[in-house]
């Protein structure tokens, strides 16, 4: 299995996940686990923070968009992704996940982002 | 890439889907003023009722985030809300969906269906549809599985989005016309439900719609190939990336291969590259890059990712090498290049090197002529025999004959000393320049990448001396190909194959898709000669992309001296996707022939193992898992072929193969202004002298499937359907059953469904389900 590393900080206004090496369906699973968990408690406005993550796979992909649809559909939450390189920026964008699910460069950004919209 | 960036695009798509997923992402995170700018100005050219409405809801959510609104408060009462939202406008029945609390989706899911049915607005109907989508009562999911045939998009769109993620199954009965709908979105979208059902027909679905000439419709493809599972992707993907000519799409395409570790990819690309005009192999050139970034990254190779490294650029040479003896071989074959003082003097150059004697050696084992290894044997003999003339080296120039002259340039093959590149530079210039002298020259300059030579070449190409023509098209066709487009007609016009075959490579550089169609006319025509000449242009093509088309060109084309060119074309690219390949026709014959192909399945495999592609423990298990394979495919081919099939919704593909020669010819005339005759007699020269093709006897077959003999008839029937805006129609008649005909040019757009018309068609084959499937001859009411 590829290597990847989760942190998770709520130290923040809101939930950040911290993504560090190859996100793919396992690195997923493990993130929508704790986010419905978040979710069901009522945290519904989360980030996801890829700064240190270098690629997201075919199955990441799809396991973005269903945290995605859970976030902003089930719970009417929000959901940002944060510190996209350019290939990660890239190939959501190509996947229609951006702008499906928003994005900013930083995680002060995102955090700015939740409380004016 | 911002949202900006995407939706001003999507919004000014011609594609209405691309438009209402733009539109629903501004209603959902729509916030800058800059997008609210766009929504108004281009509201002003939106002629759709469906989306003007939304363009309507976009700028009042846009509005109200900056801000420019005040934001409508909604308290609601989960008891009353069913008759509140019936009672409201469109415009606030939508205010309610998009405001509606999450904690009271669950609770109101209950009446969603009946809202559903009454609900009257197509835009309100897709909100409700996507909001309740996941709180969906189970026992009325066929509320929504009868929207999928509405006349509006946006529910088709939301509903099929839907059931992808709740219900896939239920989505089967609705995918035959799913899967034809002229919406890239919804093709795309179904396509992704089909995989959950039947992942080779979804494949082959993905593999079609990539295909597809319409932008949109590949770009619709490429984003729906990141949800398929990634094996599933890859091929579809590599045969794009093969034949694209878009670099938008091409870089967005190879985004699959940057992000997904796949150890095979590089080398596959590397194919790619090498194939490609310098422009797309700089762009394939990154993606392999990337890919190789991405398998040392993830760490599937362990600590032996530096291995693999050295193993792909020494593979990638190997088979460089191979490719050029592959063609020395084709070239040995041709009368006119039998005796070439050039090809000789090149040949004796390249055996000096360890790697080009041990890919000659290899040569030896494939299933090629008697001639051809005889003469490889001389080439490779310590003491070369008098028939292979020598290089002679100590002499100086000037005391030099011009056939030693022609010799020793032909030896040249690294730019080791500045004085090479002077004196090519002043032997290709210079119109005194013996003309076989000269276009020895001009070849070792591309070899030795000298690119001071354009414009001479660019005149010499017209030259009545056509070696030298031939010299300065390949010349071109290498550092300058777009400059030859508009005359490659031409030259496939040539009598002489050199020049002909030069024209065809510099083709397949300039638009793969189109030399791949042509090959494939030639393989499928009932002229053997166009036949044979498919088998010596082969060299040419990437091989992972012909290779199918070579399995079922073997289906129906047992002589020997097809199968043991074939098989040569196998040994010469050994692949571990190969391997299933030869299965299937080793399977399909007996005896000898069988056997043959038995002994270059095993060769490959041991070749495999050496290369460390296949381990010895997967060795044992490869024949069982190839033969159950092969009985499931042979189950299916029994099965009636599901109407959701590639090949019952676009019946003309795959019979295209073996009947679309003058279609295509037609068109590849047509853009290239040359004749038809002239294409089909291209190479035969070649062919004829293509010893390695060896005799004409049959292998013995084993039954196949029912041909029809193509012989003109008339018939007359009531036009059940017409599809592909008039390029086919089905048609049963009374007493000679159904018919599927085939119009090339879409004659069937003006006739109408119920009516009865007489048909002159030429009939073709007959399916299992016994419809005869036929190309329009004439028409008449």
């Amino acid at each position: 299995m590829e290597s990847f590393e989760i942190k998770f900080d709520e130290s923040l206004a809101y939930p950040v996940f911290h993504v560090k090496g190859y996100y793919s369906d396992h690195t997923g699973a493990q993130v929508a686990e704790k986010a419905n968990q978040l979710l069901r408690g009522g945290k519904v406005r989360l980030i996801i923070d890829f700064t240190e993550c270098f690629s997201i796979n075919s199955p990441g992909i799809a396991s973005l968009m269903d945290l995605g649809l859970i976030v902003t559909d089930d719970f009417k939450g929000r959901l940002i992704l944060t510190g996209l390189n350019t290939l990660c920026l890239k190939v959501l964008n190509i996947a229609g996940i951006i702008p499906f699910i928003e994005s900013t460069p930083t995680i002060p950004e995102a955090i700015k982002q939740l409380e004016t919209k | 890439m911002s949202l900006e960036v995407d939706v001003t695009s999507d919004l000014q798509a011609p594609i209405k889907s691309f438009r209402i997923f733009a539109l629903e992402q501004i209603i959902r995170d729509g916030s800058s003023s800059d997008i609210l700018n766009t929504l108004e100005k281009q509201q002003q050219c939106e002629d759709d009722d469906e989306c003007k409405l939304l363009f309507v809801h976009a700028i009042a959510a846009v509005k109200q985030r900056l801000n420019l609104t005040e934001k409508v408060n909604f308290s609601i009462d989960a008891e009353a809300f069913p008759q509140r939202f019936v009672a409201a406008s469109v415009n606030e029945r939508l205010e309610i969906l998009f405001n509606l609390p999450a904690a009271l989706i669950a609770p109101l899911s209950k009446w969603a269906p009946d809202l559903l049915e009454k609900e009257s607005n197509p835009t309100v109907a897709a909100t409700i549809i996507k909001i309740f989508a996941r709180r969906w009562p189970k026992d009325r999911v066929n509320d929504i599985t009868a929207k999928l045939l509405s006349e509006s998009l946006s529910i088709r769109l939301a509903v099929l989005e839907v059931l992808i993620q709740i219900s896939p199954k239920s989505l089967e009965k609705f995918l035959p016309k799913l899967l034809i709908s002229d919406d890239p979105r919804i093709r795309a979208l179904a396509i992704r439900g089909l995989i959950e059902l039947d992942p080779d027909e979804a494949i082959a679905h993905l593999d079609f719609l990539l295909a597809s000439p319409e932008r949109h419709h590949k770009l619709a493809a490429i984003r729906n190939s990141f949800f398929f599972p990634f094996n599933c992707a890859r091929e579809p993907i590599l045969k794009f990336l093969a034949l694209e000519k878009d670099p938008d799409l091409i870089e967005k395409a190879g985004c699959l291969f940057e992000v997904n570790a796949d150890p095979e990819a590089p080398f596959r690309l590397a194919d790619i590259a090498q194939n490609s005009l310098s422009q797309k192999a700089v762009l394939i050139q990154n993606i392999l890059q990337n890919s190789l970034n991405i398998i040392q990254k993830t760490g599937i190779l362990g600590d032996k990712f530096e291995v693999f490294q050295n193993d792909f650029q020494s593979r990638i040479i190997k088979k460089k090498v191979v490719a050029f003896v592959q063609e020395i071989l084709s070239k040995w074959g041709m009368p006119e290049l039998e005796a070439d003082v050039e090809l000789n003097a090149v040949v004796l150059q390249a055996v000096q090197r360890k790697d080009v004697r041990e890919a000659f050696q290899q040569a030896l084992i494939w299933e090629i002529s008697d001639k051809i290894k005889d003469k490889i044997r001389q080439y490779l003999q310590p003491d070369k025999p008098e028939e292979v003339p020598s290089i002679e080296k100590n002499l100086s120039w000037d005391n030099l004959s011009n056939e030693e002259r022609v010799r020793r340039i032909a030896a040249i093959d690294l730019p080791s000393q500045a004085e090479n590149i002077t004196l090519l530079e002043s032997l290709s210039t210079s119109d005194n320049t013996p003309g076989d002298l000269r276009a020895t020259a001009i070849r070792a300059s591309i070899r030795l990448q000298i690119r001071t030579l354009g414009s001479i070449c660019e005149r010499l190409i017209n030259s009545p001396d056509v070696n030298l023509a031939s010299a300065a098209l390949e010349y071109l066709g290498f550092f300058d190909p777009e400059k030859l487009f508009h005359l490659i007609g031409k030259f496939l016009q040539s009598p002489l194959p050199r020049l002909r075959m030069t024209a065809l490579r510099v083709l397949q550089k300039l638009d793969p898709a189109q030399a791949i169609s042509n090959l494939k006319a030639m393989f499928f025509s009932n002229n053997q000669i166009k036949k044979d000449n498919a088998f010596s242009l082969m060299v040419y093509f990437d091989f992972a992309l012909i290779r199918e088309m070579l399995c079922h060109f073997l289906e129906s084309n047992n002589e020997n001296k097809y199968l043991d060119a074939a098989l040569c074309y196998f040994q010469a690219n050994p692949d571990f996707d190969n391997l299933f390949i030869l299965y299937k026709i080793q399977q399909n014959l007996l005896g000898d022939a069988a056997e043959k192909v038995q002994r270059v399945r095993i060769k490959t495999i041991e070749h495999l193992q050496n290369l460390g592609k296949i381990e010895a423990s997967r060795i044992s298990l490869l024949e069982e898992e190839f033969s159950e394979k092969w009985k499931k495919e042979q189950e299916k081919k029994k099965e009636a072929i599901p109407d959701y099939s590639v090949k019952k919704l676009f019946p003309e593909l795959p019979s295209l193969i073996s009947q679309s020669a003058v279609a295509i010819l037609n068109e590849f005339s047509l853009r290239y202004g040359i004749m038809l005759p002239i294409i089909f007699s291209l190479g035969i020269a070649l062919f004829l002298g293509m010893n390695f093709l060896g005799e004409g006897k049959k292998a013995p077959v084993k039954p196949k499937g029912e041909e029809l003999l193509p012989v003109e008839t008339s018939v007359s029937g009531l036009v059940n359907e017409v599809f592909e805006r008039g390029c086919s129609a089905a048609i049963q008649t009374e007493k000679k059953g159904k018919f599927l005909v085939i119009a090339k040019h879409g004659e069937f757009s003006e006739i109408k469904p119920g009516e009865k018309y007489t048909f002159t068609i030429l009939p073709m084959r007959k399916t299992p389900d016994g419809v005869i499937v036929a190309y329009l001859q004439k028409l008449e009411k």
